[in-house]
């Protein structure tokens, strides 16, 4: 069964190269390539969790030698969830972009791309080297770079331009945090680092983390580093957006400094409190910074910042139902955000805006688009039988529990932030009086995709127990397994 | 010791150089410095073979389709022309 | 020894962020890459210090090339406002501060080589290819797409 996991990496990079040499040879099936890649990768995500007793950790040894401190490729609990949920959305968006990315030239390289970024995002999630990891953390920045700039014109440009120098400068702070991991150490594996890093060391153990938080908050848009975050997903085409929104900040930001954080070093109580309070602001700067917006695009990327901060709060809580509730919530707002996005590219392609003062009354004419909008809305701003409820609930509760009251009110604010921000939107988009035209009826695939995700949070809100028991405890137990962790891979 | 040091110095010249430029060119010879410099570091800690060359040559090339692109878009480098996008 | 060559590296930095004429501004960043290539040769590394300064040639290459083909100004702008000089400043202050101690703690580069081993692997370097491949893909992307139609 561990055979499957280097097939995460493979296949889409073999996919990608073949994409590349069929458009070189002018010939047609890159679309299919992408698709039938995608499908693939998510059902192997999804079989995996048949193929791997409850709570155990997969490995594969990619050196032929076992050299010492060998590279892994890991798969446990918190991995898990986010290589299903990843693949889940890649596999939506590339049905998605087979409409939507017609209008646009170079569409084969758009797919080379995409898939070139999902085998970053897998390496990601899948190395237990920290050295790999940054070679797939920049393989998947470099993608997700060209992603954004695709339309070429001005705004993409120059969201492009700043997300490279921001996403540079984070990778950057990362490689230097990890050389002086190296330096203390003398091995570039997760599970031996943790072993082997020395006791004393706290204030360098202090800096190093901090570099990482650093590092991975800038790629995760953590206050005060998420200034890139709002231009490169309004710009980037809409497909694009929801991967980023819904998979990367999650992925190369939240998901590698947790293993990082808590697997590997064990966290500190300082950058505990630093997360929680970086986490807090950014909920409530995201919140208020969406609900002005009348660019519909730029209203989920604001919002998408305010989620992280709620995601990164919860995790610092180190309680239980605290950590549940943050993993709970990146996995459900990897669902939400996407079908918002989604919905937003089918609106303004149909429309022809993104602005809501053009916009109104779409509900009559686009009915399955105003339908899901709706969906998306309110389980984004916690309301039942939602998925978003419940995570925000448990994040709220675990709050009190931990009895910082403080951060219950915070992020109970955030959350009628977010609900203000989402009013605006299915005031200004969906109800209301008939503004402007729709110009042509929205294709099949990119129904489906919606459609699908719009279902998936409804049900997960619906089925809470089944998830939390089969995806979510998983991943609270990994990351609950703290530095145990490397002793599980036997320090090898 | 102060190799290391003289590390951080080229790092946080390249710092420096990204966000006092304005011309979006010097800004990328600053990013470029700051690759560089943890390369040094790196190579200095151990890694004698590789470093990280390839991936500078790979951030280098993006750079330039980057800077190529906003030339042709926007007639111009200058980083106080690219506020399109507010906030 | 390796001190001087990144004594060397600083200047070669300082000349390539801050001079006028854009052209001595890469080669004095090839400069830096070459003290890179130096120190492979100090620690008698010579296929990497062969291949360092090819890397880097390529990237002084390409900046010279992106120069002189699309016209950009060779010289610099209007000062930006002092506001972002007393930041950095405070950073790298502060930077220094924190990272000098942890320094200190860092074996140095001559003890390394008989302590670590060599552990950049070759799957680490089909990474990096990989890597250079999305950026040759991204630029064909950029360079060649009109955009949205």
């Amino acid at each position: 069964m561990t055979l499957f996991l280097p097939a995460f990496i493979v296949v889409p990079l073999v996919a990608a190269l073949a994409i590349m040499f069929l458009s070189w040879q002018k010939k047609p099936g890159a679309v299919t390539l992408a698709n039938v890649a995608t499908v693939y990768l998510f059902a192997s995500a999804l079989a995996l969790y048949f193929f791997r007793p409850f709570n155990t950790v997969l490995l594969f040894n990619i050196s032929g030698w076992l050299s010492p401190g060998g590279n892994l490729l890991i798969l446990d609990g918190l991995s898990h969830i986010h290589l299903l949920v990843a693949n889940f959305v890649a596999w939506m968006v590339a049905i998605y972009s087979i409409d939507y990315m017609k209008k646009f030239a170079n569409r084969d390289n758009y797919f080379a791309l995409l898939l070139l970024m999902i085998t970053g995002i897998n390496g990601v999630i899948l190395t237990g080297d920290f050295f790999t990891l940054f070679v797939f953390l920049e393989i998947g920045a470099l993608a997700a770079y060209a992603l954004v700039g695709f339309g070429n014109k001005r705004a993409e440009i120059e969201a492009a331009f700043k997300y490279f120098v921001l996403g540079e400068i984070a990778s950057l702070f990362i490689l230097l945090s990890i050389g002086f991991v190296y330096g203390l150490t003398g091995t570039f594996s997760l599970a031996q680092v943790s072993q082997a890093f020395p006791a004393g060391a706290v204030a360098i153990k202090n800096l190093i983390l901090t570099l990482f938080v650093v590092g991975f908050g800038m790629k995760a848009a953590l206050f005060p580093f998420h200034a890139w975050l709002p231009d490169a997903h309004t710009s980037s085409p809409s497909p694009i957006s929801a991967l980023l929104s819904g998979i990367i900040i999650k992925t190369l930001g939240v998901y590698a400094l947790v293993r990082i954080l808590y697997n590997v070093f064990g966290v500190t109580n300082q950058i505990s409190l630093l997360l929680m309070v970086l986490g807090g602001t950014t909920v409530i700067v995201g919140g208020f910074l969406s609900v002005g917006q009348k660019d519909i695009k730029r209203l989920m990327a604001y919002s998408s910042i305010s989620q992280i901060g709620n995601i990164i709060a919860a995790i610092s809580l180190g309680s239980p139902l605290g950590i549940m509730g943050g993993i709970f919530h990146a996995f459900n707002h990897a669902l939400m955000k996407p079908l918002l996005f989604l919905n937003a590219g089918a609106i303004d392609r149909a429309t022809g805006t993104r602005d809501l003062r053009k916009l109104g009354g779409l509900s009559s004419r686009m009915p399955i688009v105003s339908a899901a909008s709706i969906f998306g809305s309110l389980a984004i701003s916690g309301l039942p039988p939602f998925n978003g409820f419940w995570s925000k609930m448990f994040i709220i509760i675990a709050s009190a529990q931990a009895g910082n009251l403080v951060l219950a009110v915070i992020i109970a604010v955030g959350s009628i932030l977010t609900l203000a921000s989402y009013l605006n939107f299915m005031k200004g988009a969906i109800f209301g009086p008939a503004v402007g035209e729709v110009k042509e009826a929205t294709p099949l695939s990119m129904l489906i995709p919606i459609v699908i995700l719009a279902f998936l949070c409804l049900g997960v809100g619906l089925f809470v127990p089944v998830v939390s028991q089969y995806l979510v405890n998983p991943a609270v137990v990994s990351i609950f397994n703290g530095i145990g962790y490397g002793k599980l891979m036997g320090g090898n | 010791m102060y190799e290391y040091a003289g590390c951080l110095i080229i790092f946080l010249i390249g710092l420096y150089a990204v966000m006092v430029k304005r011309n979006l060119y010097k800004i990328v010879i600053g990013i470029l410095t700051m690759e560089f410099a943890v390369d040094f570091f790196l190579v200095l800690l151990g890694n004698r073979k590789w470093g990280t060359a390839l991936i500078v040559l790979a951030v280098t090339l993006i750079a330039l389709a980057l800077l190529i692109r906003a030339q042709a878009v926007f007639q111009s480098l200058d980083a106080e022309k690219m506020k399109e996008l507010n906030g | 020894m390796i001190l001087s060559i990144i004594v060397v590296a600083i200047i070669c930095a300082l000349v390539a962020v801050e001079s006028r004429n854009l052209r001595y501004g890469a080669y004095a960043l090839g400069g830096v890459g070459g003290c890179l290539a130096l120190t492979f040769l100090a620690f008698q590394s010579y296929f990497f210090a062969v291949f360092q300064l090819g890397v880097v040639i390529g990237i002084v290459y390409l900046l010279l090339r992106i120069i002189n083909n699309r016209g950009i100004v060779k010289d610099e702008e209007a000062r930006s406002n002092p506001l972002s000089y007393i930041v950095v400043a405070a950073f790298a202050l502060l930077a220094l501060s924190l990272f000098l101690p942890a320094m200190k703690a860092l074996p140095t580069p001559q003890e390394i080589s008989t302590k670590y081993a060599e552990t950049l692997r070759a799957f680490d370097v089909f990474g990096m290819i990989v890597i250079v491949a999305v950026a040759g893909i991204a630029l064909l992307s950029m360079l060649r797409s009109k955009g949205q139609e």
